[in-house]
């Protein structure tokens, strides 16, 4: 597999593996270290607040919510229905405006954006820079082919992928035999992973991924979140996904927990069953 | 199952406005088609209503010999007892001129003299002034607005003995809007006047009024017997009936030639009427599925479809009917405008034939269009309810049923278009030539969903790539769907296949003609004096100079002529300046040659045979005014001036001086200078016409102007006509558009999360709609090239046909095609940027 090629040849960077319980997933990662100190923040946001609707019919979505994701790790945010939790993401992710509060955009390069503010036009092109997406129902354009829909935010900016990583991704999907396909050629699990590849391609500062496993199947479910995972451990890459499935967050690094659009807690290197309790006093 | 239906209409308002829209445009055509044709008749059956109502018997001169009717059947008439009064009523060509001193004409011919006096209740006309008297007149209304005459100005006629008359306008006669007398000068005076100015005293019809209680009929009877065999007595009712077919014939015609646009303008909203419903049906497919799970049949499900198109229909047809009033007054402005039709404007007539054809033509198309999507939507399946939107794609077995239909159906139009083609007979060959290629269109129809989205590919490859991404969307998107974008793009293809048929066929026929006219005519222009009687009028001798000394004009040349004898024989000599003589004007020679032309020799013509059994080389002697020369015949031609004049001897310039002295010119040629357009050497000629009173400029560039005109102007009607099916295409492309951006909202929004900004998935949906129009006007202009050369190679057969590909049309059209995109882009793509992502996403 390239991927190993790849670790081997220590291309992949390795120090933000989290500890995590092997038995609840298939794929053992290996290389666990318990280093968290290192870490930068990707996406800073402090005082978010988000209300529809005014008078009596008002809704406070976001309720002052602070929280920050780090820099080459897998954060899962979840609550029951209504928390606010898609909210978050759509806002932080800059597909959604906030009434106030300030989100900041951490850089690798080292630069800094502060999102609130930015005109339609500028967060469009932050977006497709700097953000990878992966929804539920997969989201692919069904004219366009796998390879062009992997392809297509590198086009929208112009650019064209690197060989080598395009490789990489598309044997690490498994993709290879695939990529002439249209979306109505492909199975949910095929077209997810094709979502996943065309997060990934641009390499963005953070991927949000929006319920990703709720349209697929238990096996399909965990393959992906497998690789996110990986993504993660072995490309360094900066994952937030929206869920409400305790095992899928159970392969983040760190679960935080919302309700009634405020922060309720959180849990650094979760188990499945660990999320549902705390689930439990949330009264999901 | 109504009330759902009621309820999905509400909710569906703003998706079937485009829709009924299209049906409203297609009715209004016919309806006001109807009303127009309703409003002109009655426009001018009004006209004709209260004019001469005392007439009660006219006697007009019968069959195509139109023997003059004489002052002995006049008097014939009066003596009948049962005969109130009889007046005769003259009409004889007098030359009137304009405030320029020119000639007025009209195709060549000089206008009329007629008289107005007598009995005032049978004038077929109205006077504005009093009746004139010795030395004064009354002009037409017309003429008199054109020349800029009023009353009290003062006019000029020339008799028939070429004497100017000064006349005082002392009244203007109105004739309304009969034709009788269109387009010519009408100058009214009294009888004694008519017959002692033109020379002629016959009637060109008696207007006779009967005795009080004298049955009409009867005295027409009494009358015909007065006035004998070879003339035509009618009442006059009937010469009022006459009257108002006279004006009002071409309405009907013309009405069919309409409905036929209306025709096609009602299958461009069919069209768009199957895709919003076809659409329609695809985005409720879970609805529709929800609505078999909780048990609706597949006969409720059908019936809802068809409840919902005669909803629509109706709405559409009764909107498009009360449009249809305001189209009647758009034709009559049409045609007033392009063809100068001189209808009478009133305020319309609305009959019932309108109202109820407009609201039975709007529904049953527009069901007959959704009978298709609705059998559709009867085989959704219950489960399609639980399950994502299908993606269906046409199974092997349908293409190959449309593949075969489409081969068969074009050809036939194929083998029809040939057998016309090779038919002798003109007329029957030129009618299977229009059959085969509406069955061929409709082949290309049938066959468009196959190729159209190839043609999109690659017309999308050339014109997509410059805009990147955008581009390729707009490309991947527009054959998403062949079926769709096909019909889309036929609804432009039927109105630009149309105008490009018509525009290549005019603009063909007016070049062809042009060639014939310029091989018959050797020069642009010929300058004549006003003939009068047999007396041959000059120009003056100065008008060829003057035209040499316009820039306008590259080669000036003269004709002059004189009268003689060969022995006692009357003949006319003429000569050509030497300058002009085998250049501009080159006699067609059957023995001899041109060069052979010197001082002491002549040119001899056959025709007229005056003097045709001089052999080559004889002598002849010529006797003048100023003297008398031998000449040698050197050369034979078969006519020596065409279409100026008779001449029998043709000399050189200083022999013709020699024998009859300086002479005005004959005829004077000019050629008009290399890419000097008809129009302004025309110009250039009115400009001198000042300086030269009496002179008329015919010839081959004046006919040309005249033809251009003609042609320009049926051109602008039809395009006029055919622009109202654009409009609809344009419906067409914004409805499958915004019906697009609906079906697609959640994927806009997830490019838009991947990062297209609203610019760029603004020209992604502007693209698609130039992309989905392109490939229309491409067909459609393929098509009438095609077929427009075929046309005119058949109706042009005897004139050796030249085709013309009318680029400026072509042009225009396609500049339209690209409005009519960007103006149906417009909206759509307003509604597609302005959705939020996350909300759009959440629509499912």
């Amino acid at each position: 597999m390239a991927w190993d090629a790849a670790y081997d040849s220590g291309r992949i960077r390795e120090p933000y593996l989290a500890a995590m319980s092997a038995d609840s997933r298939p794929l053992n990662l290996g290389r666990v270290t318990q280093n968290q100190t290192l870490v930068r923040d990707a996406v800073v946001a402090t005082g978010l607040a988000k209300v529809y609707g005014g008078g009596e019919t008002q809704v406070r979505a976001l309720d002052g919510v602070s929280v920050s994701f780090a820099q080459g790790r897998f954060t899962a945010i979840m609550g029951p229905s209504g928390s606010g939790k898609s909210t978050l993401l759509h806002c932080v992710a800059g597909l959604d405006t906030v009434t106030s509060g300030s989100v900041r955009l951490h850089h690798r390069d080292g630069g800094e954006t502060e999102l609130t503010g930015l005109g339609d036009r500028a967060l469009t092109l932050l977006r497709r820079r700097h953000f990878g997406f992966v929804f539920q129902s997969f989201n692919l354009l069904p004219v366009l082919t796998a390879e062009q829909n992997i392809r297509l935010p590198l086009e929208l900016a112009g650019l064209r992928p690197d060989p080598a990583w395009w490789r990489t991704v598309v044997e690490a999907l498994d993709l290879t035999d695939r990529l002439r396909h249209t979306p109505s050629q492909l199975s949910g699990g095929q077209q997810q992973r094709v979502a996943c590849a065309r997060a990934l391609i641009s390499r963005p500062d953070v991927i949000f991924a929006d319920e990703p496993t709720g349209n697929l199947d238990s096996a399909a479910g965990a393959a992906l979140l497998g690789f996110l995972r990986r993504s993660v451990a072995e490309f360094g890459q900066t994952v937030v996904m929206v869920t409400h499935d305790p095992v899928a967050a159970s392969y983040a690094d760190r679960v935080v927990l919302l309700a009634d659009g405020r922060i309720a807690g959180e849990i650094d290197n979760p188990t499945a069953d660990a999320v549902l309790d705390r689930l439990r006093t949330l009264g999901a | 199952m109504l009330r759902s239906t009621l309820a999905g209409l509400r909710g569906q308002l703003r998706r079937l406005v485009a829709t009924t829209l299209a049906v409203v445009f297609g009715v209004a055509f016919v309806a006001g088609t109807l009303i127009f044709g309703d409003t002109a008749r009655a426009g001018y059956v009004e006209a004709f209503a209260g004019i001469a109502t005392n007439v009660d018997v006219v006697v007009q001169p019968a069959g195509d010999g139109k023997a003059p009717l004489t002052g002995v059947q006049l008097a014939a008439v009066r003596a009948l007892p049962d005969v109130a009064a009889a007046e005769g009523r003259m009409a004889a060509p007098l030359a009137l001129l304009d405030k320029r001193k020119r000639p007025v004409t009209n195709f060549g011919q000089i206008g009329l003299a007629v008289s107005v006096d007598g009995d005032a209740g049978l004038r077929p006309y109205e006077i504005a002034g009093r009746n004139p008297g010795a030395g004064e007149a009354l002009l037409d209304t017309d003429t008199a607005e054109r020349l800029g005459y009023a009353t009290g100005d003062t006019i000029t006629v020339v008799d028939s003995v070429g004497e100017r008359r000064p006349l005082v306008v002392v009244g203007l006669i109105d004739f309304g809007v009969s034709r009788q007398y269109a387009g010519q000068s009408v100058v009214g005076l009294p009888s004694g006047a008519v017959v002692s100015f033109t020379g002629r005293g016959d009637f060109r019809e008696i207007a006779i009024r009967a005795r009080d209680g004298v049955d009409p009929a009867a005295l027409t009877a009494a009358v015909a017997a007065a006035v004998g065999a070879g003339q035509r007595a009618i009442t006059g009712g009937q010469w009022r009936a006459d009257l108002v077919e006279d004006a009002a014939g071409w309405v009907t015609p013309f009405r069919i030639f309409l409905l036929l646009f209306g025709l096609v303008s009602l299958i461009v909203a069919a069209f768009v009427i199957y895709n919003t419903f076809a659409v329609l049906g695809a985005l409720r497919v879970r609805q529709t599925a929800l609505l078999r799970c909780v048990g609706a049949t597949r006969r409720q499900i059908f019936g809802a479809t068809v409840l919902e198109s005669a909803i629509v229909g109706l709405v559409g047809g009764a909107l498009g009917t009360l449009l249809g009033v305001g189209v009647s007054y758009a034709l009559v402005g049409l045609f007033n405008s392009t063809v100068d039709a001189g209808i009478p404007v009133r305020s319309p007539v609305l009959g019932a034939l309108p109202i109820v054809a407009g609201l039975v033509l709007g529904s049953v198309v527009t069901v007959a269009a959704a009978l298709l999507p609705a059998l559709r939507a009867t085989r959704t399946l219950p489960v399609a309810a639980l399950r994502d939107q299908p993606t269906a794609s046409p199974g092997a077995r349908r293409v190959a049923v449309r593949t075969g239909s489409a081969v068969l159906v074009a050809g036939l139009g194929v083998a029809v278009t040939v057998l016309g083609y090779r038919n002798s007979d003109q007329q029957t060959g030129t009618i299977l030539i229009v059959f085969g290629g509406v069955l061929t269109f409709l082949g290309l129809l049938i066959a468009s969903p196959l190729f159209i989205g190839p043609l999109c590919t690659v017309l999308g490859a050339v014109a997509a790539r410059p805009f990147g991404t955008p581009g390729r969307l707009a490309r991947a998107d527009s054959r998403r769907n062949p079926g769709r974008t096909a019909i889309t793009s036929a609804t432009l293809m039927v109105g630009i296949g149309l105008m490009s048929v018509f525009t290549v066929v005019m603009s063909s026929v007016d070049v062809t003609t042009a060639g014939v006219l310029a091989r018959q005519y050797p020069v642009d222009f010929v300058a004549t004096g006003v003939r009068y009687g047999t007396e041959a009028a000059t120009v003056p001798a100065g008008y060829a100079d003057a035209l040499r000394g316009r820039p306008e004009f590259d080669a000036v040349g003269q004709l002059r002529t004189a009268a003689a004898t060969v022995n006692g024989v009357p003949v006319r000599i003429g000569a050509i300046d030497a300058a002009s003589l085998g250049t501009l004007i080159t006699p067609d020679l059957t023995a001899g040659t041109l060069a052979d032309l010197t001082a002491g020799t002549a040119i001899l013509a056959a025709r007229p045979a005056t003097l045709g059994n001089t052999p080559l080389g004889g002598t002849l002697t010529i006797a003048g005014e100023r003297s008398t020369a031998s000449v040698r015949v050197v050369a034979v031609a078969p006519a020596l001036a065409p279409a100026v004049g008779n001449l029998d001897l043709l000399v050189v310039w200083p022999d013709l001086v020699a024998i009859a002295g300086e002479v005005d010119d004959t005829a004077v040629f000019a050629t008009t200078a290399p890419g000097v357009s008809p129009n302004a050497a025309a110009a250039a000629l009115d400009a001198l016409a000042d300086r030269y009173p009496l002179v008329s400029v015919g010839g081959v560039a004046i006919l040309r102007s005249d033809l251009e005109s003609t042609v320009d102007s049926l051109l602008a009607l039809v395009a006029g006509l055919l622009v109202i099916t654009i409009v609809i295409s344009l419906f067409g492309v914004a409805n499958t558009l915004s019906l697009s951006v609906v079906e697609r909202t959640r994927e806009s929004a997830t490019i838009r999360a991947l990062g297209l900004t609203r610019g760029q998935l603004r020209v992604t949906l502007l693209l698609e709609a130039l992309l989905m129009a392109a490939a229309g006007a491409l067909i459609g202009l393929g098509f009438g090239l095609a077929y427009g050369a075929v046309l005119v190679n058949k109706v042009l057969s005897a004139l050796d046909p030249i085709l013309v590909v009318p680029w400026a049309w072509f042009g225009g059209i396609i500049a339209l095609v690209t409005l009519t995109a960007v103006l149906a882009a417009l909206l759509p793509a307003r509604r597609a940027v302005r959705s939020a992502i996350v909300a759009a996403m959440a629509d499912t």
